[in-house]
């Protein structure tokens, strides 16, 4: 392994963005990430934690009503505010994306090889014959059998687990240096997802190409991820090594989070570890910890002043009670 | 004793395009009162078809289903009618059970309307406040609208529709998929407490082993329309026979963030119009023998009270 000096930028550099939309909704607030060239790193969180508007912000993809402040830096370039057509060269070329449902991702009026060249000839890298050789070589390297007679195939004639391969190969062509993708399994069948899962594991695994996983599903961040952050209401609650976070929780909302996962060995005779209540709805606005209300642990305290977030190790947390180091969940 | 529901040789075929489609084939399977049987496939398994078969939403192609006895197909309208508030559903998507134009409190009543017409609207209200306090949502939630809840409140909503005419059976398809874990966590222990409160007996069909596992004493694993293994929960998670059960098992992901073993098994390709002469998992099978290709393995009982269509279950390929 050759090593970077600790003055090289990273990757991508997510500096106190905040993300608002009209009506004093805020989807995020005061996040400040770093993923390095080659590294992983997983987003977690409840439906409306504003995980997939953190990581769709990255490529442009918020949406125009969207307010954006603070600073996502990515291959040395400063993403806001930079211009329509600018951002349109990183998509695809730079950064490419994966979505959960690739049958509303692809178009469905054009042959899958169309859509791969696509790619290629946006970008100016291939056109012709050479994005054609390019094209089947994408999906061989994404383990579609017959990739030759699919290139002339419609998304509709290929299964979901072979549409999914087939977005991944269209994020891919284009030797991206991240690749953002957004609940990639949710809704796949469960061998299919570990099919999946392997796949992403095989092509970011190699050290060139970065991926930032957004998931509900603990478990396929644990596999894909070398780092984790976890949200809450818009914030960024714990973050540190995945395994490490996801195992030995400190912050009580991951904790819960965790153990509210049911497993193959969950105990059977007790009820499962719920968490009560549920998240603030958007645009409210807590003084305190946005988590107290639903917190175990909470203290007087939590509800009047916001946690910062500190560091302990490797380990970064917002919380005033935190659970103590290596308890697992 | 007679099982309160049970399926038997049951055939469900689609037809498309000249084509026929065999949805569910020569599925046999009982509950009894009270008890909680897991249905376990992925897509194209044909789990969906049977739950609306189990209500007769659906007609069999051939085979039966049968509801305390009574051959659901035989029943007169009137009958069936006076069957459906004793069966009920709650599909995967709350807007497949609440309409979005009716409160929250006007969906759960509803089904007293058809089945209840003497109930005044006094005593319809009551049944509905003390039964939405029932599922955990505040009697506030009657008068707002499904686009108002989140996803948890609404499947809450949804359960409560399905339970207003106090039915004995309930169907659950993928009704707690597309919630978020903790949310997951709250419903499962909403329909644990139900079952036990109001002796209900449920089919609970699902992808997730996990959840499966919490819920059902009893699981039935289907793939391609066919019932490949049906055993006890502590039998079925501890010592599967057949080997898609074990896939299904190997393919769910852990934190300890471990590959899972089941990465490498081929995708299914087959065509669901093909209708292979042999074990339909065949062609994804680590443990394929020549004669799995040609000849359909029987249905066979394990000593453990599981059954099971394998050829090799007994030299124990699942371990």
């Amino acid at each position: 392994m050759h090593s970077i000096p600790m003055s090289a930028e990273p990757l991508l550099a997510i500096r106190d963005l905040s993300i608002a939309f009209g009506g004093g909704t805020v989807a995020v607030e005061g996040i400040s990430l770093a993923l390095g060239r080659g590294g992983s790193l997983g987003l977690v969180g409840e439906s409306g934690a504003g995980k997939s508007q953190l990581a769709l912000a990255i490529p442009g993809l918020t949406p125009r009503t969207a307010r954006r402040s603070g600073s996502i830096r990515f291959d040395g370039a400063e993403l806001i505010g930079a211009t329509p057509a600018a951002l349109r060269k990183v998509r695809g070329a730079r950064i490419g994306t994966i979505f959960q449902d690739p049958a509303a991702a692809l178009a469905p009026h054009l042959s899958i090889g169309t859509q791969l060249a696509e790619v290629l000839i946006a970008h100016g890298l291939a056109r012709g014959a050479a994005a054609r050789h390019l094209s089947q070589q994408v999906l061989e390297r994404v383990h579609v059998p017959d990739a030759a007679a699919r290139l002339r195939q419609y998304p509709h004639e290929l299964s979901g687990g072979l549409q999914q391969r087939v977005m991944i190969a269209c994020a891919l062509i284009a030797s991206p240096a991240l690749i953002i993708a957004d609940e990639p399994t949710t809704a796949l069948d469960v061998t299919v997802e570990a099919g999946i899962v392997a796949l992403l594991a095989e092509l970011t695994g190699g050290g060139t190409t970065a991926l930032l996983l957004v998931s509900h599903d603990l478990a396929v961040v644990a596999t894909l991820c070398d780092e984790v952050a976890v949200l809450y209401a818009g914030r960024i609650v714990e973050q540190g090594p995945a395994r490490a976070v996801l195992r030995a929780p400190r912050h009580p909302y991951t904790a819960a989070l965790a153990t509210a996962r049911l497993t193959l060995d969950s105990a059977l005779d007790a009820p499962v570890a719920a968490i009560a209540g549920n998240p603030p709805a958007p645009g409210e606005r807590l003084r305190g910890c946005a988590f107290a209300p639903r917190c175990p642990r909470a203290l007087s305290r939590c509800a009047r002043e916001a946690p910062p977030l500190v560091a302990d190790g490797a380990t970064r947390f917002a919380c005033h009670a935190p659970l103590p180091a290596g308890t697992a969940s | 004793m007679t099982p309160l529901a049970a399926t038997e040789n049951l055939v469900v075929e689609y037809r498309s395009r000249g084509r026929r489609l065999r949805a569910l084939d020569d599925v046999s399977l009982a509950l009894a009162p009270g008890e909680s049987l897991g249905i376990v496939g992925e897509s194209g398994s044909g789990k969906s078809t049977l739950a609306r078969a189990l209500l007769a939403l659906i007609a069999p192609t051939a085979g039966r289903v049968r509801y305390k006895g009574e051959d659901l197909a035989t029943l007169s309208k009137a009958a069936l009618r006076r069957r459906r508030r004793e069966l009920t559903l709650v599909f995967q998507h709350p807007g497949a059970s609440l309409d979005p134009r009716l409160t929250v409190g006007e969906s759960v009543a509803e089904p007293l309307t058809v089945h209840e017409p003497a109930l005044d609207a006094a005593a319809r209200a009551a049944r509905v406040a003390a039964l939405l306090e029932r599922v955990g949502l505040d009697p506030s939630h009657a008068a707002r609208r499904p686009h108002e809840l989140s996803g948890g409140q609404c499947q809450r909503a949804a359960i409560a529709r399905a339970l207003i005419t106090r039915p004995e059976l309930v169907v659950c398809d993928e009704a707690v998929s597309a919630l978020d874990a903790s949310v997951q966590a709250q419903i499962v222990n909403l329909l644990l407490g139900l079952m036990r409160t109001e002796r209900l007996a449920l089919v609970f069909i699902s992808h997730d082993l996990a959840v499966v596992r919490r819920i059902a004493s009893r699981v039935v694993v289907l793939y391609r329309g066919q019932l490949l293994e049906s055993a006890p929960r502590g039998a079925l998670y501890e010592r599967p026979r057949h080997p898609y059960t074990r896939l299904l098992l190997d393919s769910v992901m852990t934190l300890e963030g471990r590959p899972s073993r089941a990465a490498g098994t081929p995708p299914d390709v087959e065509s669901p119009f093909a209708r292979p002469a042999g074990c339909v998992f065949a062609g994804r099978c680590p443990h394929v023998l020549a004669r799995c290709q040609s000849e359909r393995p029987p249905l066979e009982t394990t000593e453990e009270g599981a059954t099971v269509a394998c050829f090799r279950w007994r030299e124990g390929v699942t371990r």
